[in-house]
């Protein structure tokens, strides 16, 4: 699968669309956490990106950044590191396997 | 009252508990019966915000309602705020609904609102089970498999039943399940302390029955049907037959619809003083309720002009806004001919009072047969229709936006912000 994707699969023009997305919402604040959560979603089998911020006194926000349909996991992966190029926010994911947390740890660049 | 000759049908009236709101917790591996989550619309006419949904958690935590403003929310970080999907929300309705087309025929559902579904079992439950709670919990929970999602279920032998069952008596309870039958309405529909959470009575209602004496579902059964007839007209009528938790309705009888009128109508983002403004919003509503007239292959021979003034405005008689119709001389869907009588009402009526709500409706509709051609007109305007019929069919492939008039580009136009909207809030704005 790995070398399927790395051989046709090219994460470039989502991972600028998503990175367009949180754009939108990051003005840098003080005193503001911002991290991206990333959710596997087994309904409809996908991945849902949000883009989250939390202030002190303040209300936690969270705003839908991506649903990524038909992207098997090693592209999410790869679509993970074009956003990571442009932004450090924390990534924290949910829904996933320990095989898979534990190849996002390692594969995702920190 | 004998209901021996009444429907003994059996019929689930199922809702999504706080529907937007476990859909979005879910979408998120959130739990939605411990994560305080609100959907807020930022929308331009929401002024500061508008909570269309709060989480089971939220309603508990910080006491939250529907239609709670932003100004209504806590300060507090453990309030997780977003913004409203309607498109998701749309999809996800349609698939809870595919879900029951797993246990009945789809003449026997009827989607009540879009997180309300009426299903007649009456022919169907025993083709999933020989015991009818095995199979309402069997629904229950094909939905949270399949989608989590949480449902509560109203249980009766008619619509009406199932629906104050799910109303008053499901919402409560561990199972998320209540019943009403023939033989327990009027115990447990004439016990409903509030007389305004029985489906159908809202405020106005209630203030109506008490100028009669009718403080109480008992009061309203033990009334004069007669004496409400003629005080309330068919409504009274009906109201009383609610009391007694009667409902003939089959589901699967499409009763014959009159078309009474096609309309939109806009809250707008602030008070609009300058006629100007004022009149090119009348004319986007316009130009969409004509649109929409000819994607249903209809024509107008009336139209209706309502206007709301701002908050606390009232005009020389203490009226907060008007609202006028016309008869036209032609029956048409050309926006151009509808335009004209709407905005020479406006002209006739306002008097300078800002302006905060406009709504527009096409009446005395009949099928479309062709626009009446004039003699007295150039070749041009008699070819009007068609060029909008071409606009219509620019838009339904590349997009409302594809194709609009410059004024829409204005200042005071809403067109453009509108065209992004779902029923009035965001349809999700993420990449897909």
């Amino acid at each position: 699968m790995g070398a399927r994707v790395l051989n046709s699969f090219n994460p470039q023009p989502i991972g600028k669309k998503i990175c367009e997305q949180i754009a939108r919402h990051f003005k840098q604040t003080r005193q503001t956490r911002y991290w991206i959560a990333i959710a596997y979603y087994s309904p409809d089998d996908c991945y849902n990106l949000f883009f989250n911020s939390r202030r002190p006194h303040h209300w936690q926000r969270s705003w839908p950044i991506a649903i990524l349909n038909d992207l098997e996991f090693d592209e999410l992966i790869a679509v993970l590191n074009v956003i990571r190029q442009q932004y450090h926010f924390t990534f924290e994911y949910s829904g996933f396997n320990h095989l898979e947390l534990d190849r996002l740890q390692h594969e995702v660049k920190r | 009252m004998d209901y021996s000759k009444e429907p003994h049908g059996v019929y689930l009236m199922i809702d999504n508990k706080s529907f937007y709101a476990t859909v979005e917790c879910t979408t998120r591996n959130l739990d939605p019966l411990t994560t305080p989550l609100v959907v807020m619309s930022e929308a331009d006419n929401t002024g500061s915000g508008l909570i269309l949904a709060s989480s089971p958690a939220a309603k508990e935590l910080f006491d939250l309602h529907n239609v709670n403003r932003a100004r209504d929310l806590p300060a507090d970080d453990r309030l997780l705020v977003v913004p409203p999907r309607m498109n998701l929300y749309i999809k996800k309705n349609l698939e809870v609904n595919a879900i029951y087309q797993q246990f009945i025929p789809p003449e026997d559902i009827l989607p009540y609102s879009i997180d309300e579904s009426l299903l007649n079992l009456t022919h169907s439950w025993k083709l999933t089970d020989n015991n009818l709670y095995k199979v309402i919990k069997k629904i229950q929970a094909t939905v949270y498999e399949r989608l989590h999602l949480v449902t509560t279920i109203g249980v009766g032998n008619n619509p009406l039943q199932a629906k104050i069952a799910l109303d008053i008596y499901s919402k409560h309870n561990e199972e998320r399940i209540g019943v009403i039958t023939n033989n327990t309405a009027t115990q447990k529909i004439w016990e409903i302390e509030n007389i305004t959470d029985v489906w159908g009575i809202n405020h106005r209602m209630a203030a109506r029955l008490n100028k009669i004496g009718i403080t109480s579902m008992y009061q309203l059964a033990h009334t004069d049907p007669h004496l409400l007839k003629s005080e309330m007209g068919q409504m009274g009528i009906r109201l009383y037959a609610t009391a007694w938790g009667i409902d003939r309705t089959v589901l699967s009888h499409q009763p014959l619809k009159r078309d009474r009128s096609i309309g939109n109508s806009q809250v707008l983002p602030r008070d609009y003083v300058k006629k100007g403004e004022i009149e090119l919003v009348i004319k986007e509503i316009t130009a969409q309720v004509a649109s929409r007239l000819r994607a249903r292959h209809k024509q107008a021979n009336g139209v209706y002009l309502g206007i709301g003034y701002a908050k606390g405005v009232v005009d020389e008689d203490g009226r907060t806004g008007f609202a006028h119709s016309k008869k036209l001389d032609v029956s048409t869907a050309d926006e151009r001919k509808l335009i004209l009588p709407i905005l020479e009402l406006f002209e006739q009526h306002w008097q300078g009072q800002p302006v905060r709500h406009i709504s527009v409706s096409a009446s005395r509709l009949s099928e479309r047969f062709g626009e009446q051609l004039n003699l007295f007109q150039s070749r041009a305007a008699n070819m009007a229709i068609d060029v909008e019929d071409t606009m219509d069919r620019i838009r339904q492939k590349f997009g409302k936006t594809a194709i609009m008039k410059a004024s829409s580009l204005e200042k005071g136009g809403t067109f453009i912000s509108r065209s992004k909207l779902v029923g009035g809030h965001s349809g999700g704005q993420s990449f897909e």
